[in-house]
């Protein structure tokens, strides 16, 4: 009965607290009282040779990174193998890892919900979004928004939606990371947020998009070597036979058959779709992924970027199921990992990791601690990139010197950017340690599905968009986002302490993106300004751009 | 409200190689909303269905098995698009304008990459 309780406050717990990004899962998950782990040695060990190799990587890149478009985009020198493998690297957090496999744990089923809303975006920007922003844009997403829009409005919009977005998600990421490694390597707080920041800006200050990129790359095969052997060991012992884990699962857990079906979190079929729709669409707008578009040479390389990231992230999520019910059939109830309370030591997303130790002794468990805390550092290093790249390149080169920077002005200033996000990340995972992350993870993707992603598909789709559109739409996008979160169950009761929210759903892209797609027609339609007419005469010759390249 | 002098340089063929272009990615991309939808559906009117066994008495539910299919099917149409954008630019010839198109358009070119002239 005790446990049944646990289980149920866990899920309840989860429940409000996970946000829907791959971050907001690890960052949400990491709510409450953070139990902080005995030193790990073996991961501490492993994590240093990583930090090693990456550093030698970035001094290697530091020689190949001397002008904007190297420290940008690499050059655009990257494969479309080493792209996929590095978006891959981008996108798979630690969140994903410890915060999907943590929700299958405790609840089943429910948990696929997010690990398919991670992986949902991936076909829809190949089909959508590969070739056309690809042949547009010169280093972000901005760029290809502003091809036929008025220049400084639009890219004022664009970098307002590219800056809050990374810097929510940043926020979200370092919080996330102090308490993460608190939790796996028994690190103080303070000490884990500066060690994620001084990294991040030794790759990126001094390799730039191509330190990012082998960063990005090495994560992910760790990752995916590291989830491999554990999905594996796990089959092993079940003689790779996927009915007997399931059963032996459905005899362990408290809720039985039912964690293999829909319903252990969520019974509102709306309340799914709008995590569905905000994950989906979020993907689709975040600045750091779509800039990862820009480092391959031509337009069949950044399609083959999206197949590969595809392929390797959806065989992630598909192995990290298998790895989920591991969880269940390993750790629950094994009283090594259970606290004298009966819970998880650690809480649920402890649960891969103790499950390393279950399947492979403290060398496996070191490894994927270790693997755990190099993913933050990755996606960290491309979120500075791209705020780098939104406030040096989109801000200061293109509206400031109207496209005619200084070049060497143009890279000192992305460096100093670098700098200064770095030590804002710190201050921010800081100031913010003690707040609910589950609302700060919650606002980029919702921000990124409901402002970036309908004024990029509309630019390069819509012949009939105009600046004014544009800009209509981004406000009621941001505007609605940030309200809607507000009157949402996330602040308006779990903060404000009101009894009940006056809007029912933690995830409002499911409304806030229609509206800003609404506002964008209406503004757009109205527009008889001989601006508005410029923009959709210059339809047509953006789109022998977007077409050709 | 398109600029007729704009639109002018547009051949019929590589308009319609666009909109043939077009109408692939999007027919992709309503497949991937459908599929997904139908996990949210599972939530709802499909949900009797995703509690259910896809083999008499085996573990694996319907439920489990759409979300495996789902993976599945993502890369299978993300293969196939790659392989018909691959197949139409092999046998279909690259989409090219007629030659004066690419001269008007280097002309109205400020520098590479950039077009942003109706700016100034």
């Amino acid at each position: 009965m005790q446990i049944l309780k646990i289980f149920q406050r866990s899920a309840l717990t989860a429940a409000l607290c996970l946000a829907f990004s791959a971050t907001a899962l690890a960052t949400g998950a990491l709510e409450g009282e953070i139990e902080r782990q005995p030193l790990n040695i073996s991961a501490i060990t492993l994590f240093v040779a990583f930090v090693m190799a990456t550093l030698g990587i970035s001094y290697w890149a530091s020689k190949h990174t001397t002008n904007s478009s190297e420290f940008y985009t690499a050059g655009g020198n990257i494969t479309g193998l080493q792209n996929g493998a590095a978006i891959a690297g981008d996108f798979m957090s630690a969140a994903s890892f410890l915060g999907v496999s943590g929700l299958i744990y405790m609840a089943g089923f429910d948990g696929l919900v997010f690990g398919l809303g991670a992986f949902a975006g991936w076909p829809i920007l190949l089909f959508l979004l590969s070739e056309r922003v690809r042949n547009l844009g010169k280093f972000t997403f901005t760029d290809v928004v502003a091809t036929r829009l008025e220049k400084t409005r639009t890219r004022i919009i664009a970098v307002c939606g590219s800056v809050t977005v990374v810097v929510l998600y940043l926020i979200a990421q370092m919080v996330g990371a102090g308490k993460l490694i608190e939790l796996l390597f028994g690190l103080p707080y303070e000490v884990a947020v500066v060690i994620v920041s001084v990294l991040v800006i030794s790759y990126v200050a001094f390799g730039g998009m191509l330190a990012t990129t082998w960063v990005q790359i090495v994560k992910a095969v760790l990752l995916l070597s590291g989830i491999t052997v554990m999905a594996l060991l796990v089959l092993n012992r079940v003689d790779f036979n996927l009915n007997t884990l399931l059963d032996l699962a459905t005899a362990r857990h408290p809720k039985g058959e039912t964690i293999l079906a829909p319903g252990g979190l969520f019974s509102d079929p709306v309340q799914v779709a709008t995590i569905l729709v905000s994950m989906m669409f979020g993907t689709l707008g975040l600045p750091h992924i779509l800039m990862r578009l820009f480092t391959v040479p031509n337009v069949q390389e950044s399609r083959k970027s999206a197949f590969y990231a595809t392929v390797f992230i959806g065989y992630f999520y598909i192995l990290l199921v298998i790895v989920g019910f591991g969880t269940v059939v390993y750790v629950l109830n094994n009283p090594e990992y259970l606290s004298p309370e009966g819970g998880l030591i650690g809480g649920g997303n402890m649960a891969a990791i103790h499950l390393a130790e279950a399947l492979g002794g403290s060398m496996l468990m070191g490894f994927m601690s270790a693997v755990a805390f190099a993913t933050i550092l990755a996606v960290v290093a491309g979120l500075t990139v791209a705020g780098a790249a939104a406030i040096a390149h989109d801000l200061y080169a293109e509206v400031i010197c109207d496209g005619r920077p200084d070049p060497e002005r143009e890279i000192k200033l992305t460096r100093i950017v670098t700098l200064v996000l770095g030590l804002l990340a710190v201050g921010l995972g800081i100031v913010f340690q003690d707040q609910n992350i589950a609302i700060i993870a919650t606002l980029p993707m919702v921000v990124a599905a409901s402002v970036n992603f309908p004024v990029l598909i509309l630019s390069i789709y819509w012949q009939g968009m105009t600046t004014r559109g544009a800009t209509a739409g981004a406000l009621v996008g941001f505007v609605s986002s940030i309200v809607l979160i507000v009157v949402g169950p996330k602040v308006w009761t779990a903060v404000l302490g009101f009894e009940q929210a006056l809007f029912p759903y933690d995830y409002p892209a499911l409304f806030t993106m229609p509206s800003a797609f609404a506002a964008i027609w209406l503004f757009s339609v109205t527009d008889r300004s001989a601006r508005g007419s410029s923009d959709r005469a210059e339809f047509d010759a953006m789109l022998i751009k977007a077409e050709m390249g | 409200m398109t600029n007729p002098a704009s639109a002018e340089p547009f051949g019929s063929e590589w308009r319609t190689r666009i909109q043939r272009r077009v109408k692939i990615r999007f027919t992709f991309s309503i497949l991937v909303f459908a599929l997904y939808a139908g996990f949210a559906g599972g939530y709802g009117f499909l949900k009797s269905l995703f509690q259910q066994s896809v083999f008499g008495d085996s573990g694996l539910s319907f439920g489990l098995a759409y979300f495996f299919s789902l993976v599945i099917l993502f890369i299978s149409l993300e293969f196939v698009y790659l392989k018909l954008v691959a197949k139409a630019n092999d046998t279909k010839g690259s989409l090219k304008p007629a030659r004066h198109i690419t001269r008007n358009r280097k002309s109205t070119d400020k520098k590479p990459g950039n077009l942003h002239h109706a700016d100034s």
